[in-house]
């Protein structure tokens, strides 16, 4: 093999090997903020960093399976209980910066916080109970090194809550209202109409 | 009749073969993935006068989801003036302007996310001499 080829060879691998660092793919189809499944999935983002938020949880009184993940939630968690928290980390650089994950409720109460580490595979983890509905705030802090911005600054919030009464849209309550008044209604009538038409006993 | 050369394959032309399907491989995922092309200020340009505008060009499908440009002194304070601009187009440009920068490091942090649902984002630097 001549050097020609080798270098032509060389300048393929390259050049191919180039496409996967160019951009971070995410994993496919996921429920976003709003409920709707998309590409897209559970984004969240500032202006520093963006991440794929995902929290998968089991009914309670079972244990988290890792074989058997329920499909993930986004950041409006339906029941309490124990959670897993993923968060892909999007941003390339940031897998070789410590990154560490902090779940506190709304009132400063910390239920996890995670050491400084870096996420090579791009993913940190952490699992938490949630014992109380309410809001919540995953807090991830990167030290990043090239910025040089405070963390306090930098840090990507992503507010979720747990286990919040679902409200009812207004023309949805409606609607019961009124059919819960006619069938009132109907068995009012069915049982006093009867009696009113009976004749009245004459002495 | 004449008779006709059996049609030999080297392993120059093998590999010659590999090249090309490599390179063909590459040019479409190129389009369709999004990859920086060209900035200004260039990385780790050292530059003398800097009119305040920074400049990005994209390749690839850019979508207009959450783009970010951003420009932190060697503190860590944005210096930019948060008014990063996204124009789609064959070649997608990612603006934004800063505040009058006095001499010393700066460092661009970048992010667009194409239609395909990939992140290109990163870090950039650039000085500015006295």
């Amino acid at each position: 093999m001549n050097q020609l080829t080798k270098n032509l060879i060389s300048a393929a691998l390259l050049l191919t090997s180039s496409t996967v660092f160019a951009s971070i793919p995410l994993g496919g189809v996921r429920k976003s903020t709003d409920g709707k499944y998309d590409l897209y999935g559970c984004m969240q983002s500032n202006d520093y960093y963006i991440a794929n938020f995902a929290a998968f949880q089991t009914p309670v009184g079972k244990a988290i399976d890792p074989k058997k993940m329920p499909p993930p939630e986004c950041v409006t968690l339906p029941a309490l209980g124990q959670t897993q928290i993923a968060v892909d980390l999007l941003d390339k650089d940031v897998r070789h910066k410590e990154v560490s994950m902090k779940i506190s409720g709304d009132k400063g109460e910390v239920l996890l916080e995670t050491p400084p580490t870096m996420a090579k595979q791009g993913v940190i983890t952490g699992t938490v109970d949630f014992k109380t509905k309410g809001a919540y705030t995953v807090v991830l802090t990167i030290t990043d090194n090239d910025l040089h911005t405070p963390t306090e600054i930098s840090a990507l919030r992503i507010p979720i809550t747990v286990a919040m009464d679902i409200v009812e849209p207004a023309s949805k309550s409606a609607m019961l209202s009124f059919f819960g008044f006619m069938a009132a209604l109907a068995i009012a009538l069915a049982v006093l109409l009867p009696r009113f038409l009976k004749p009245k006993a004459t002495a | 009749m004449r008779k006709l050369k059996p049609m030999t394959f080297t392993s120059h032309k093998i590999t010659l073969c590999i090249v090309l399907l490599s390179t063909l491989t590459y040019l479409p995922a190129l389009h369709a993935e999004g990859v920086l092309l060209a900035g200004q200020p260039q990385d780790n340009a050292e530059l003398t006068k800097f009119d305040g505008k920074i400049n990005l060009s994209f390749s690839g499908n850019v979508s207009e989801r959450w783009p970010s440009l951003l420009v932190v002194d060697s503190t860590g304070t944005r210096v930019d003036n948060k008014d990063v601009a996204l124009v789609i187009g064959p070649r997608s440009k990612l603006t934004a302007s800063t505040k009058t920068l006095a001499a010393g490091p700066y460092v661009i942090r970048y992010r667009v996310v194409t239609e395909d649902g990939l992140i290109v984002s990163g870090i950039r630097r650039f000085t500015i001499k006295n």
